[in-house]
């Protein structure tokens, strides 16, 4: 027995168990309802035959951006990576492994070799998504494993690398200096030689003939002796025929074993910080498993002695907290200033610089209170999602389940509909001063739509929020999310579910309100102007908490009966 | 027959600008059970990550059976067993499929006998085919234990064992220890539990502030502490707990200018 029987079999059980526990899960209707759904999706889209005469080209720009991303990686890799080579070892890996009788060498093959089966899982997905757009899906899969491999390889290469030079004192910005004075010597010979060797681009440029003057550009030294890291992978995912796939294969293996013959032979330290980052790592996902995000300390942004005493009071501040130290508010607090700000500077501008800066701040700041109400859901997590570890926690207080439910979602949607309201103002005022739109419209057709759109997208943030909770309450293994349930036909099924619900509870929450409110709005423009949107606008989020009302009801039944041993 | 199993010498840990451990030199002999306290924050943790191999020494050795754990570490480490304060199992290999894979690392060729009886004495032969999923905290607790003991090692680091487990599963712990001492296994223990430490241990390392303060037997250390001018406890210098003893290291060693031991 040795480490390579060790590693081998810990990777097969792993593997072979992962499959049962998801095979178990599916023993309950509930779960293998979606998880079938999710499966003939996948199946349909891998059996879909190739259309339309693009394909071939589809899939060579596919491969193509896959190729630029992959060199930007690569290039980001050596400039913005750190000094210490935290290869990605879990927890349990490193107790085991890193005390056991295996050598440093023996722990970079079993890391390697572990990113080449992961890239091979991640090629064969990409290559299930694409096979409509290429025209071979095994030879994209073989191109794309070889690719995505070469590319883990080329980053673990590269943090042991940095590793290295700073183990040699060359660290930091020095490092990344003498990485600019390499790239500029490179790109510079290879500018040099392209403008001697390459004729100039075709005075007709089509599609045709730019692609032969792009592929005798990357044919060029030392250009194409640099991009071999890509171009070797490239020809292979987009080779027409089994000719030109074998002809691209050596080239591919070769880089592909050059890459880890790096890797290895890279000797330097990497067990503190891998060990660091393992135990970083699974902090981060013991609060995953109990829906957690992790979450930055600060001052909370609401006391909780301002609050009055009811029970259920404490769990809406107590999520409210949280919610406001889950989002990104320093982020969202600086695209405010600097929305604000450049709308401010405008001001003072001239005509054609209001005209941009303000009305691109406008829109801007509606479209931020959309995407709020649209993403704000699944990124606030601060309500059942992040309690669902301390369920039997939350059941033993003396609450119903309605009101443990509306509590846990209050937190979430107050703060959201807080930075929902602070953009619609920022979008309102500056809807005043925006040349093209200053003059249009009285005050109050601008507030009553600012209301209304308010109220719109309030009810849409909470559809989100119920939707998110009833998937807590009613399929709390897909939330827990334990790795397993993220992966495969389970991870789409859970999608489409995630789909249908939403557009059930907007069919029929959101879209009577804003029905009623509309007709409110209408027949009351005929006496009061304007203001009727206003009021309108409130009149539909009346109707939509009458329809949440039953809806919260039958959620919190859910909560009392759920069974704490499965989340 | 090495005379030292486990030997520390210089040892140095920072992270950083921090120093965790500083000069830290012990050494412990087969059949010894050697306890370390200390409070929160004292580098107790990190001594034994670095006992265990999982962290290199920022300076200094440390020698497992003669082995340099860092220049040999394929020889040292085969006989050794880390058992960390949290089990850390793998999410997706049963009970019994964790000892498969501790043997196929260490190279046991006759493991199934062995993982059976360790099953058996931690009383986890009904959760064999279990994932950790399904385990409770201390059933976790003893698996971890079961594969460090699987492959016999002659020197063994345990960082709060006994966390999780039941009355019970404790007692049957410390006899285990206790044999495996007898057997000639050096065993190097972390744990608040005094009275635990009091009871199992021959000798006692405390450390404060990541520097040793005292190393010896209990009488040894209580016979420093209770050295002219050091006042002693309630009872007098010879009726000072290990526990006193504790408070007494370590408050000195929290002042600035506090004497190590």
């Amino acid at each position: 027995m040795s480490f390579r029987d060790a590693a081998g079999f810990l990777m097969v059980a792993t593997a072979r168990n992962r499959v049962r526990a998801q095979w178990r899960r599916l023993r309950q209707p509930k779960y293998l309802i979606f998880t079938v759904l999710g499966a003939l999706y996948l199946g349909r889209l891998f059996l879909h035959a190739p259309t339309g005469p693009n394909t071939a080209a589809t899939g060579d720009f596919v491969a193509a951006g896959a190729a630029v991303i992959s060199v930007l990686t690569m290039l980001g890799a050596w400039l913005f990576g750190g000094d210490r080579a935290a290869l990605r070892f879990s927890e349990p890996e490193v107790a085991f492994l890193f005390t056991a009788p295996v050598t440093r060498r023996g722990l970079v093959h079993f890391r390697l070799l572990r990113q080449i089966v992961g890239a091979g899982g991640a090629a064969a997905l990409l290559a299930l998504f694409r096979a409509r757009y290429v025209a071979n899906p095994g030879f994209y899969f073989a191109g794309m494993w070889i690719g995505l491999s070469i590319l883990a390889l080329h980053l673990t290469g590269a943090a042991l690398t940095r590793a290295s030079l700073a183990e040699h004192g060359v660290a930091g910005w020095r490092r990344r200096i003498l990485t600019l004075v390499v790239l500029a010597a490179v790109l510079g010979a290879c500018v040099w030689f392209a403008a001697t060797d390459v004729p100039p681009l075709p005075e007709h440029l089509d599609f045709d003939s730019a692609r032969a003057w792009g592929e005798g550009l990357l044919d060029t030294p030392p250009l194409s002796w640099v991009l071999i890291v890509v171009t070797s992978w490239v020809r292979l995912a987009v080779a027409a025929d089994g000719d030109a796939f074998v002809h691209a294969l050596p080239a591919a293996l070769a880089v592909l074993g050059a890459h880890y013959a790096w890797a290895v032979s890279t000797s330097v330290g990497f067990e503190e910080a891998a060990d660091e980052a393992a135990q970083r790592r699974a902090r981060l996902t013991e609060q995953r498993r109990g829906g957690r995000r992790i979450v930055r300390r600060g001052k909370p942004f609401v006391s909780l002695a301002a609050t009055p005493g009811r029970p259920w009071v404490a769990i809406t501040w107590k999520n409210v907290v949280a919610s406001t130290r889950v989002l990104p508010l320093r982020a969202i607090l600086v695209v405010t200033v600097l929305v604000v700000g450049g709308a401010t500077s405008a001001m003072f501008a001239g005509h054609a610089a209001r005209i941009g800066v303000l009305e691109t701040a406008m829109w801007l700041s509606a479209g931020v209170a959309a995407l709020f109400a649209v993403l704000g859901p699944s990124l606030a997590r601060a309500d059942l999602r992040m309690d669902l570890s301390h369920m039997d926690l939350l059941r033993s207080y003396p609450l119903r389940g309605r009101d443990v439910v509306t509590a846990s979602i209050a937190g979430p949607a107050a703060t959201l509909l807080a930075l929902q309201v602070i953009a619609l103002v920022v979008a309102t005022g500056l809807s005043f001063v925006a040349p093209s739109v200053a003059d249009r419209g009285a005050i109050d057709a601008r507030f009553g739509i600012a209301v209304a759109a308010a109220s719109v997208l309030a009810m849409v943030t909470v559809s989100g929020l119920v939707v998110q909770n009833a998937l807590v309450v009613y399929l709390p293994g897909w939330v827990a999310g334990d790795g397993a349930a993220s992966r495969g036909p389970e991870a789409l099924g859970r999608r489409m579910l995630l789909l249908a619900l939403t557009l059930i509870v907007t069919a029929l929450g959101v879209v009577p309100a804003v029905v009623v409110g509309g007709l409110v709005a209408l027949g009351l423009s005929f006496v009061i102007g304007a203001s009727a949107i206003a009021v309108g606008g409130v009149a539909g989020a009346a109707v939509f908490a009458a329809l949440l009302w039953p809806a919260l009801g039958a959620l919190g039944r859910g909560f009392e009966r759920f069974d704490v041993s499965e989340g | 027959m090495v005379a030292v199993a486990l030997e520390v010498v210089d040892l140095d840990k920072s992270y950083g600008d921090v120093h965790a451990v500083t000069g830290l030199s012990f050494a412990v002999a087969p059949g010894e059970i050697l306890g370390l306290v200390g409070p929160n924050g004292a580098g107790k943790t990190t001594t034994l990550r670095c006992l265990g191999g999982i962290l290199p020494p920022t300076r200094g050795t440390i020698r497992v059976g003669g082995h340099d754990v860092v220049a040999e570490p394929v020889a040292a480490k085969g006989q050794l067993a880390f058992l960390p304060d949290e089990p850390r199992l793998f999410d997706y290999l049963t009970v019994w499929e964790h000892l498969n894979f501790v043997a196929r690392l260490y190279g046991v060729a006759d493991w199934q006998g062995r993982g059976s009886k360790l099953l058996d004495e931690l009383e986890l032969a009904p959760k064999r085919d279990a994932l950790p999923g399904e385990l409770s905290r201390g059933m976790k607790q003893k698996l971890t234990i079961a594969c460090g003991f699987l492959h016999e090692p002659s020197v063994i680091v345990l960082d709060e064992p006994l966390t999780g487990l039941d009355p019970l599963a404790i007692r049957k712990m410390k006899q285990s220890l206790a044999q495996r001492a007898e057997a000639g296994a050096a065993i190097v223990l972390s744990s608040h539990l005094l009275p635990l430490v009091e009871e199992l241990c021959s000798r006692v390392l405390v450390i404060a502030r990541g520097k040793m303060r005292a190393l010896g037997t209990i009488a040894d250390i209580r016979a420093k502490v209770a050295a002219p001018g050091i006042p002693g406890g309630p009872g007098g210098p010879d009726g000072m707990s290990l526990e006193d003893l504790f408070v007494k290291i370590t408050e000195d060693a929290a002042e600035p200018a506090g004497p190590a031991a």
